[in-house]
């Protein structure tokens, strides 16, 4: 195989342009540009949250009614740790790294990211991390078995033997590694591959947001790869880094893994907030209100973020409190600023109820119940008495599950056209849209309450007539339903490669410079460029070119410094 | 300054600043530490953009510097914004040496769990992955790799 040759890419012939010849295995293994690693990202990412759903049905399964019913405790352990591994670490912290791979530089204006191979590079390793973590299902032993947080001294080798445990370890490492490649990528491609025209202050609050997440994972990940090394050097070759007999200090483990772990949630969930901002203003035909107010409200969220960490630790009673939960506090309000904006870029517009829209309404409302929830959290009181309950479980999953799943149907539904070139169907997108919104609401409302009324997590099995039995059966009934809404998608997905409507340039009347090329684009991205005067350069084109009279190109002008 | 300097050099400041108070309030060594590195970290790459600026001769009054550290838009329109318009417009061919080194990578990793033959195998694919991509790399070191890009007739460059 010829690999140095640069490719010169020129325009295809017009008949050619929604006809792109179909990738082989070989295109995919060796393929270097963003738009197709992207979707290997989104698919892999997809994978894995197909089978972490698995496992949180099974862990549904057992805990429906007290007894134990399908599974033994130790199973039960390790089907919880990697439920929250795979979905956390390996599908939600990626599955929007493969939107950013795909859309930034599209709507940057870019015909690539700064170092493609690099960025396949990035890929390859998060596949074969996953792998490697999985894989710990293939030994003697099982897969860890001590949470997706591996407190010491349970994830030691003293408490834990076997290689799942240290496969756990390593395929991490191997993933934060392929995180950090990722993020220096992407950076700075948006750093310097913006086109003549594209100011930072004019580039899409989506690629804001992936700016501000890369920039996360840079100062984060290294602090969660430091911990992991320590961990496996610990474990396998004896040193004493958490062991307080021979000198260590365990809270030392959970001081590095949140200083990772509360970014983490905003490296989830920021790129959310970025499809949020695309999607909202396009459905309510209207540029989004306060677009400077929402920058700045990012940097405001990422800054504080990395002050918050040990509100996780509040019970350890080895951290200072009123630090914590001040600033914990604190962030609550550039988020409601965010929440406020996308309230008021609706107000008064002209809203389309798509599915795309339909997601990111019910993202709001989920992501708000969670935020406040979280508030009460920073509260260490409050703390102390949930503290490991369900209602933390109930409140990490409104803001993870609600926070990115809605979000993230809400970007595909959105992109998809742009993607294949096919729309998908909305019949099939409503559908999924109520039964996941049920679904979802029915699963994690009543943890809220199981875990006011002291229900642990963690556990495989629970006593009759404490009052949780009613509870969990709805929760588990409300989980079979959320898994069964990703049906309709799947099949949606399939029917529309297969048959689906052909989608045209810019089926939903965008805003941002991806909807000024073909679907799917061709492979370096444009054929042409139109002029870049605000963050929403289509919206201006199409406004000027179609209300030059009637004074429309006004609307698409300078509201971009407002807020 | 650019906005990409006084994003990082804002995101510096505040990991300065959260560090001294925070260190004041609890004497915690770790934490402190880590929000001075997110301090440090950020202000390096800032000052190495500052930098890059100075080495392009691009300068702007004092006034607006100040302004564009604080987020408000610039009064002068002369001087440059930000980095834009740097084209990097660089497509590689295709290459199976990222796959071949991230399987190096994760064949290394798995060998430090299951013994030496493993971490050999390893290894030895981590190293001809990377000779292979090096030789890559030096190849298209020489090729011109600038591709033509249509502006449109209303014209993108400003």
């Amino acid at each position: 195989m010829r690999t140095s040759e640069l490719e010169r890419p020129s325009a295809p012939p017009p008949a050619d342009r929604h006809r792109p010849r179909r990738p082989g295995v070989v295109d995919w293994v060796t393929t270097v540009d963003h738009k197709q690693i992207g979707i290997l990202y989104v698919v892999t990412a997809f994978g894995f949250f197909m089978f972490g759903g698995v496992l949180a049905m099974l862990i549904r399964t057992e805990l429906a009614e007290p007894g134990l019913q399908v599974m033994n405790a130790d199973t039960y352990n390790q089907t919880f740790t990697m439920h929250g591994t795979v979905m956390v670490l390996l599908f939600a912290a990626q599955v929007t790294t493969g939107l950013a791979n795909y859309f930034v530089p599209l709507q940057i204006g870019a015909a690539d990211v700064a170092f493609p191979r690099m960025n396949a590079l990035s890929y390859w390793l998060y596949l074969f991390g996953g792998l490697m973590v999985l894989s710990g299902y293939l030994t003697a032993n099982g897969a860890a078995r001590s949470g997706w947080t591996a407190y010491v001294p349970l994830s030691t080798e003293k408490y834990l033997q076997g290689a799942g445990q240290d496969l756990w370890i390593m395929g991490l490492a191997v993933v934060g590694m392929g995180g950090i490649l990722g993020a220096l990528n992407l950076v700075v491609t948006i750093f310097s591959g913006r086109m003549p025209g594209m100011t930072m202050f004019r580039m899409p609050l989506f690629t804001w947001t992936v700016l501000v997440n890369q920039l996360l994972i840079l100062f984060a990940f290294p602090a969660i790869t430091a911990a992991l090394a320590l961990l496996f050097l610990e474990r396998n070759f004896g040193a004493a880094y958490f062991d307080p007999a021979r000198g260590g200090d365990p809270v030392l483990w959970q001081h590095l893994f949140w200083f990772f772990g509360h970014p983490e949630v905003y490296i989830v969930i920021l790129p959310a907030f970025g499809i949020m901002s695309e999607v909202i203003p396009v459905f309510s035909s209207k540029p989004l209100f306060g677009y400077r107010a929402m920058v700045f409200a990012v940097f405001a969220i990422t800054a504080l973020s990395f002050s918050v960490w040990a509100h996780h630790m509040f019970v350890t009673d080895a951290v200072n409190l009123p630090w914590f939960s001040i600033m914990s506090l604190l962030i609550a309000v550039p988020t409601g600023i965010k929440i406020f904006n996308w309230i008021g870029t609706m107000w008064r517009g002209a809203i389309r109820f798509t599915t795309a829209m339909l997601m990111a309404l019910a993202f709001i409302a989920v992501f708000l119940i969670g935020g406040i929830t979280g508030v009460f959290l920073a509260s260490p009181p409050i703390d102390f008495d949930v503290n490991d309950t369900y209602y933390v479980v109930a409140h990490f999953h409104y803001v993870m599950v609600g926070g990115l799943l809605f979000a993230l149907f809400a970007g595909l539904y959105y992109w998809f056209p742009k993607m294949t070139g096919r729309m998908l169907s909305e019949r099939l997108g409503r559908l999924q849209f109520w039964l996941m919104f049920v679904g979802f609401n029915l699963t994690f409302f009543p943890q809220f309450i199981l875990g006011l009324n002291g229900m642990p997590r963690r556990v495989a099995d629970y006593l009759p007539g404490l009052g949780w039995d009613a509870l969990n059966l709805a929760s588990t009934v409300g989980g079979f339903l959320l898994g069964v809404s990703i049906l309709p998608f799947l099949w949606n997905v399939y029917a529309s490669l297969r048959r689906g409507r052909p989608a045209g340039d810019d089926p939903w009347e965008g805003f941002s410079l991806e909807w000024a090329t073909s679907s799917p684009p061709p492979q370096h991205n444009f054929h042409e460029l139109p002029e870049i005067r605000s963050e929403r350069p289509v919206f201006d084109r199409r406004h000027a070119a179609a209300g030059a009279g009637a004074g429309g190109g006004d609307l698409g002008r300078d509201g971009g410094a407002g807020g | 300054m650019t906005d990409e300097a006084a994003a990082l050099l804002r995101v510096s400041i505040f990991g300065v600043a959260a560090a001294l108070a925070y260190w004041l309030v609890s004497s915690e060594p770790l934490g402190s530490v880590a929000m001075l590195a997110l301090g440090l970290g950020a202000g390096f790459a800032g000052l190495l953009l500052l930098r890059a600026e100075r080495r392009r001769a691009v300068r702007e009054p004092f006034r607006d510097l100040v302004l564009r550290f604080v987020g408000l838009p610039r009064v002068s329109p002369g001087a440059a914004a930000d980095l834009a318009g740097e084209d990097l417009a660089v497509i590689p061919r295709p290459s199976v040496w990222p796959f071949t080194v991230g399987l190096g990578v994760a064949v290394t990793a798995t060998g430090l769990i299951f013994g030496t033959w493993l971490l050999l195998l390893g290894l030895a694919l981590l190293l001809w992955g990377l000779w292979g991509w090096a030789a890559t790399a030096s190849r298209d070191a020489g090729l011109d790799y600038r591709e033509e890009r249509s502006t449109g007739s209303s014209g993108s460059v400003s």
